[in-house]
């Protein structure tokens, strides 16, 4: 079923009743079942460059790598947001994020979730606010040493 | 992200004598810098997606023709934008990244896919070069271009030859990663590079014989996003920021070019 298939139909689920899922929610679904698919390695820290994640309608599988200590894993990488608004994180996992700007400053999440209704790929969604420019996205420590990421506009998350 | 296009249709009725086309055109070019709230920075400058600040003195679209395309078996989607066919990678925005760089519109992939009649185009308008910085508002003369045969006119189209900007940079972020300075984008686009909109325009013998059509271009700081300006090199004291010794860059505002913001109007 294409994209615009699975919206239609969701849609007339609305129409007898149901509740349509967000976009954003379809869309994310889609990518981490059926990609395209982009594999990145996060970065250990900041004084390398960091590997962007920024095309939409793009899943990201992110190799996360082994920290230190304690035998857990982490990384960063690089978002470019070319638009103010809202924006939804959608990961496989539900590892620790922190999202900063070029400054240095923690943007908080508007919200999080642990799963939708659209699929069970999702494990977790986060949104937040952010304005145009690069954001450093860290994962970990975790666990887990690989997480994909989906990254879609959420104009009308809530 | 998807762009909501307004149109507006305004039925006049209808009322054709012997001999006279279907429709006749009539059409209007606007361009216009874009400077959205979430861009703006400081003493007239525009944010980009990586945290550089850009000021225009001068943009200009160097546009050929204005098109207006009857989709033929293109007008249905014909494949799954999250898995392009072969030869296509990213999809989105109504276009597909084919393997040699250009943008090709889903109408065009889809009369491929089918095998069936691609787009034709109806009515082509010759357009100069837009001066988008100080704005542009053009009729369009169209001689025996106005005259419109029976049509479902599914798209507008825009053929762009090349794109021209020059201007000043600067780092936003509190470390700069390159002073202040001026720059320059000198892009001659591969041929058939377009910008185009869908549309609904009914051409018969049923609807107004009247068609009246404005396509607006917007176009802005965007164009230099994702751009890593401290890897341009400088030419004649200004940062060439389409060199041709990094075809990846090119390529870049080739794509920030084709998202580009295109709004038609339409009434009959």
């Amino acid at each position: 079923m294409n994209r615009y298939s699975l919206v239609l139909s969701l849609s007339l689920l609305a129409g007898c009743g149901g509740t349509a899922a967000p976009e954003e929610d379809v869309e994310a679904c889609e990518h981490l079942k059926e990609g395209p698919g982009v594999a990145v390695t996060a970065a250990k820290d900041a004084s390398a460059a960091l590997p962007t994640v920024n095309e939409p309608h793009k899943r990201y599988d992110i190799a996360l790598v082994a920290e230190s200590t304690g035998g857990a894993y982490g990384g960063l990488v690089s978002y470019a947001s070319a638009a103010e608004g809202d924006y939804a994180v959608f990961l496989s996992a539900d590892v620790p994020l922190e999202v900063t700007d070029s400054a240095g400053t923690v943007v908080a999440f508007e919200s999080t979730v642990g799963s939708v209704s659209s699929c069970t790929e999702v494990k977790s969604k986060r949104v937040l606010e952010l304005g145009v420019g690069t954001y450093t996205f860290r994962f970990g420590p975790t666990s887990q040493s690989s997480v994909s990421l989906v990254v879609e506009s959420a104009a009308h998350a809530h | 992200m998807r762009t909501l296009i307004p149109l507006l249709l305004v039925s006049t009725g209808c009322g054709l004598g012997p001999g006279e086309p279907f429709a006749t055109l009539s059409a209007r070019i606007v361009a216009q810098y874009a400077q959205p709230a979430g861009r703006a920075a400081s003493d007239g400058f525009q944010k980009l997606s990586t945290d550089y600040q850009v000021k225009f003195s001068t943009l200009r679209l160097d546009a050929t023709t204005l098109e207006l395309v009857d989709l033929g078996s293109g007008a249905t989607l014909a494949f799954d934008p999250a898995n392009p066919p072969p030869g296509y990678g990213l999809c989105h925005n109504g276009h597909c990244h084919r393997d040699d760089g250009a943008l090709i519109d889903y109408a065009v992939i889809s009369a491929e896919v089918t095998g069936g009649g691609g787009p034709s185009v109806v009515s082509s308008l010759p357009v100069q070069e837009l001066d988008v910085l100080a704005g542009t508002s053009l009729p369009l003369p169209c001689g025996d271009g106005c005259a419109l045969p029976p049509a479902r006119l599914g798209q507008v189209r825009l053929r762009v030859r090349g794109i021209s900007a020059e201007g000043v940079v600067r780092d936003g972020r509190a470390s700069p990663r390159l002073p202040e300075q001026p720059f320059r984008l000198q892009a001659l686009l591969p041929e058939g590079s377009e910008l185009s909109t869908p549309a609904e325009i009914e051409v018969s013998r049923h609807d107004s014989p009247r068609v009246d059509v404005t396509l607006a271009v917007l176009l802005g700081a965007s164009l230099l996003d994702g751009l890593p300006l401290e890897q341009l090199p400088t030419v004649g004291g200004a940062l060439d920021a389409y060199p041709s010794s990094l075809p990846d860059l090119q390529r870049q505002v080739r794509v920030n070019l084709a998202e580009t913001g295109l709004n038609v109007v339409v009434e009959r």
